[in-house]
């Protein structure tokens, strides 16, 4: 399908797809990161936190979001198809572009940190 | 091709332009002048003026190690003068230089905009930065200067081990120039969203432009959690707070998270201008468009937003937990791919292009050469085991002098070259330019290079000297005969630049066949930058021919000159559609007088006078005030716009700087609470819940009278706007009076001094109520504007005070959830 005019959803999809994939790795990023400082330190002996409990969810989280994001850009990119570089269209085609390079860079990111945060032993001193 | 003029018409409306955007000549030009281009000029002359300074410190830091057991230094001076090299490069060089002498002078000529976003808020920024950078030189005259290098760590740069004036010089200072550079990051990506060209939608932007987009909302991030870290450092010394005090509840790893927070994005932020520097020199002298546009806009953003989550790789030897280090590991592993995206595209534009070798693109080569270089030997700190047994050795010192210097510097010095024709209207001696390349080439990778050697042999860095017979004297003296190759390259660059603006054949207007739009303007470009505003169909607009020739159409027609007043085109973010036309401020003094109070309230802080620096800090609202007092004129108020207005955009901005310094110190406040056994510390009661709750609560309410106000000002109703302000100031009165005093009564009860818990609980609460207090200052201002009436000038006026107090408001409720959390 191709499309004529950006419409609420096709802009929804689009800003999802170039936004969607960082922004998951910044969550998975951050949230890992407090969660493995306070699970290493007495807070997380007071109150059970497992750093690597929460890698994987986070993991899991993050990366359905990076793996939707990057098939809303395929969605888009193919909407949006096009020789003409003008506006709209030319520049929605643009940034489904740019999703389509983010998604499996993101995804890829979040795997790689996600498995090693998952599976090394959680609060051993590098 | 530039523009031609070719018809009486065209000259006469030129004529007017000049005549328009004139400004005053001599000294009291340049002190009150708004000019991009001109500010841009005074922020190259001064950064060059500082590169000197530095490049002397360097000098004598080889020196002093060029053999075994030399005197020429003592480690006390040794000390200062790495320090000062390391500052004076990083933040008084480098970054200035790139955002604000380039960026200044070439992003509105190449978007083909009149002036920056905000003209007056622009010049304050080079003021407030030439005032810091002296503030900080001060030190070093008086014989105190900072002396715990670049990052500054704690415990050495608390009070107890560090007494002297030399460390509050640096914190005071780095956030002074926060400041400046806060106001200068907002200013370049309030101008890369509306001042577009029309036609310049996001998939025609020049590169440059997205490597400054990237490296300014780098900024508005990086800079909160550097002042967060400076900021609780001079509580520790001035008032004797103990955030990093590890015996009272602190924690001296807390400086480091938040300096690297910083420091890691800072180094991107370095050296992206580079990147967009190469991106503009390579086509031009390739003879062909960028390859894998999309790919390297995008990879310039990806750098800087990557950027964010790998500091701590720069702690891998603190002893993190193995689970924490491995986000940090997957992230400095993942952004050599952004980094590599560009480096292939250069190459292969390059080699698919015809290339010219002149001045420009040599340095760019070297620029690619030590990027390769510097950016191999960061993937090896990437990895936890190398990185530990590299560890504050010279490696370090080498992967980053070849990235900071050799893949930041040599392209500035590159769009030195390029732009050189464009800004003085006449060429540089290419010989010359060759021969200073190949002199500070070779010199900086003599160098640079050795120390990875005397890394690996074990040479820590910041030794003021070493004993002979460790194996690593001969490389020494290597790298200082490099320094001082590098130093004649240098000032070869320098006189040939002198000679050629005096003697240098004339350029004409587009001497390299440059893509991109400022060369469609005079060299030099004239005050007003385009009698014409330019449109604009691809990302280089300067290869479109029938383009340029439209536009000397439509000058000579009268369409787009925008000659009625000191105006510009502002356009949508996303298409660059034409949406309104803006007036410019011309000259003003308030940019220096904004300058010269903020100097005294450093200065008396400095000094611990507190009392005369709150004055002043007060005097800076009124000089602020003042500024604001003149407002644009009636061609804006009878725009249709359907973009957001610029005010807007700046003050989403600021909220977002702020917000992410609220972030910092709530992160924070958990960091300690995390290490705690027991929190509150020291026995100190937990906070009473209700009565901070109804308060925040009342508080939160003022945004329905406030967005009250923005929605009746936009319909028109002065009035109701007014009282609605007055109601909420009302409110937000009594809540501000009533926290007063209870922070009062609650200094009775336990001190910041006490312990981290204390120095915790006052900062974040005292940080809320000093924007509550400019939040009261903002209503009072708004409510004397309003009672004049309103016009578009105030409208938008309204509308982001009301943005500022729902942005207080849930910073509000998130401090006092934090403190309350205590009583969980």
């Amino acid at each position: 399908m191709r499309l004529r005019a950006p419409n609420l959803i096709s802009s929804a999809l689009l800003w999802f797809g170039v936004l969607g994939p960082p922004l998951a790795w910044a969550g998975q990023h951050v949230v890992g990161f407090g969660a493995s400082t306070a699970g290493c330190r007495p807070f997380g002996a007071m109150h059970s936190v497992d750093p690597n409990v929460w890698a994987l969810a986070l993991t899991i989280a993050a990366g359905v979001v990076a793996a939707a994001a990057l098939a809303a850009s395929v969605v888009m990119w193919l909407a949006t198809r096009t020789e003409d570089s003008s506006p709209p269209l030319g520049r929605m085609h643009f940034l489904a572009t740019l999703g389509l390079i983010l998604g499996p860079l993101f995804l890829f990111i979040i795997l790689m940190a996600g498995l090693g945060a998952t599976v090394l032993p959680g609060c051993v001193q590098s | 091709m530039a523009i031609g003029v070719t018809t009486p018409e065209a000259r006469r409306r030129i004529g007017r332009l000049e005549r328009i955007w004139e400004e005053p000549s001599g000294l009291v030009g340049w002190l009150t002048t708004t000019d991009h281009k001109r500010i841009g000029l005074l922020y190259f002359f001064t950064t060059l003026l500082f590169f000197g300074a530095g490049g002397v410190e360097a000098l004598l830091l080889r020196t002093q190690l060029i053999g075994p057991d030399r005197g020429l230094l003592s480690p006390e001076t040794y000390n200062q003068l790495f320090t000062m090299h390391g500052i004076t490069m990083v933040f008084l060089v480098v970054v200035p230089m790139s955002t604000g002498a380039f960026g200044n002078y070439l992003l509105p000529l190449m978007i083909g905009a009149r002036d920056m976003a905000f003209p007056r808020m622009n010049a304050a920024s080079y003021w407030i930065f030439l005032a810091a950078g002296l503030f900080i030189y001060t030190g070093l005259f008086l014989g105190t200067a900072p002396d715990a290098g670049w990052f500054d760590y704690v415990p050495l740069a608390e009070k107890d081990f560090t007494p002297s004036a030399g460390i509050d010089f640096y914190a005071l200072g780095l956030i002074f120039i926060g400041v400046s550079t806060t106001v200068a990051a907002i200013n370049f990506i309030v101008t890369i969203f509306k001042l577009r060209a029309p036609g310049m939608s996001l998939n025609r932007m020049p590169l440059f432009c997205y490597a400054f987009l990237a490296v300014s909302f780098a900024l508005v991030f990086a800079l909160p959690p550097l002042n967060t870290a400076l900021v609780f450092l001079e509580l520790d010394r001035l008032l004797g707070f103990h955030f990093y005090d590890v015996a009272l509840g602190g924690s001296p790893l807390l400086w480091q998270h938040l300096f690297w927070i910083f420091g890691h994005p800072e180094v991107y932020i370095i050296i992206l201008p580079a990147f967009g520097i190469a991106t503009s020199i390579i086509p031009a002298f390739a003879r062909r468009r960028m390859v894998a546009y999309p790919f390297v806009a995008i990879a310039e953003v990806l750098v800087a937003f990557i950027g964010f989550g790998v500091w701590a790789h720069h702690m891998f030897a603190v002893g993190l937990a193995t689970v924490t280090a491995v986000y940090f590991a997957a992230a400095s592993l993942i952004i050599v791919i952004p980094s590599a995206i560009q480096l292939f595209a250069w190459i292969t534009t390059l080699v698919a292009g015809r290339p010219r070798f002149a001045t420009p693109l040599l340095w760019i080569v070297g620029f690619i050469i030590f990027f390769i270089v510097g950016g191999l030997s960061g993937i090896m700190f990437a990895a936890i085991p190398f990185d530990q047994q590299a560890h504050d050795t010279y490696f370090v010192v080498a992967h980053f002098h070849f990235v900071i210097f050799g893949a930041a510097m040599f392209p500035l010095l590159g769009g030195i070259y390029y732009w050189f024709p464009k800004v003085t209207g006449r060429m540089y001696y290419e010989r010359l330019g060759q021969a200073s390349f190949w002199l500070s080439f070779v010199g900086a990778t003599m160098t640079f290079f050795p120390m990875h050697i005397v890394g690996l042999l074990g040479m820590p860095r910041r030794v003021y000297t070493y004993e002979s017979g460790l194996g690593w004297s001969g490389y020494n003296l290597a790298e200082t005969i490099g320094s001082y190759l590098l130093g004649l390259g240098l000032l070869l660059v320098v006189v040939n630049l002198v000679v050629s603006r005096f003697r240098g054949r004339l350029a004409g207007d587009d001497p390299f066949a440059g893509g991109t739009l400022e060369w469609a303007t005079s060299s030099p470009p004239p005050e007003y930058n385009y009698a014409v505003i330019p449109t604009v169909t691809s990302a280089y607009p300067m290869w479109d021919r029938e383009d340029r020739l439209q536009d000397e159409r439509r000058l000579s027609e009268g369409v787009m000159t925008l000659e009625e007043g000191h105006e510009t085109a502002g356009t949508t973010v996303l298409d660059s559609d034409l949406d309104e036309i803006l007036e410019m401020p011309s000259e003003s003094w308030s940019p220096v007088l904004v300058a010269a109070t903020l100097t005294c309230v450093f200065a008396l802080v400095l000094t611990k006078h507190y009392a005369v620096a709150g004055g002043f800090l007060l005097l800076t609202f009124v000089a602020l005030a003042a500024w604001h007092w003149h407002e644009p004129g009636a061609r804006w108020a009878e725009q249709r716009r359907s973009a957001l207005p610029n005010g807007l955009w700046g003050i989403y901005l600021l909220i977002a700087t702020e917000g992410a310094l609220f972030g910092c110190l709530i992160a924070t406040y958990f960091y300690l609470r995390f290490q705690a056994t027991a929190w509150p510390l020291g026995g100190i009661e937990p906070p009473n819940v209700v009565v901070p709750l109804v308060l925040a609560g009342a508080l939160a309410a003022t945004s329905l009278p406030m967005l009250g106000s923005s929605l009746a000002a936009q319909a028109g109703r002065a009035r109701l706007a007014w009282g609605l302000i007055l109601t909420a100031l009302v409110v937000q009165t009594g809540y501000f009076a009533y926290e007063i005093h209870s922070f009062a009564n609650d200094l009775a009860g336990f001190r910041p001094e006490e312990n981290a818990y204390g120095s915790m609980y006052y900062t974040l609460l005292g940080a809320d109520h000093a924007h509550v207090f400019v939040g009261l200052l903002l209503d009072l201002w708004l409510l004397g504007r309003l009672v004049g009436g309103l016009t578009q000038y105030r409208v938008t006026a309204v509308r982001a005070v009301a943005w500022y107090w729902h942005f207080a408001n849930v910073m509000t409720l998130l401090v006092v959830g934090t403190i309350l959390s205590a009583a969980a």
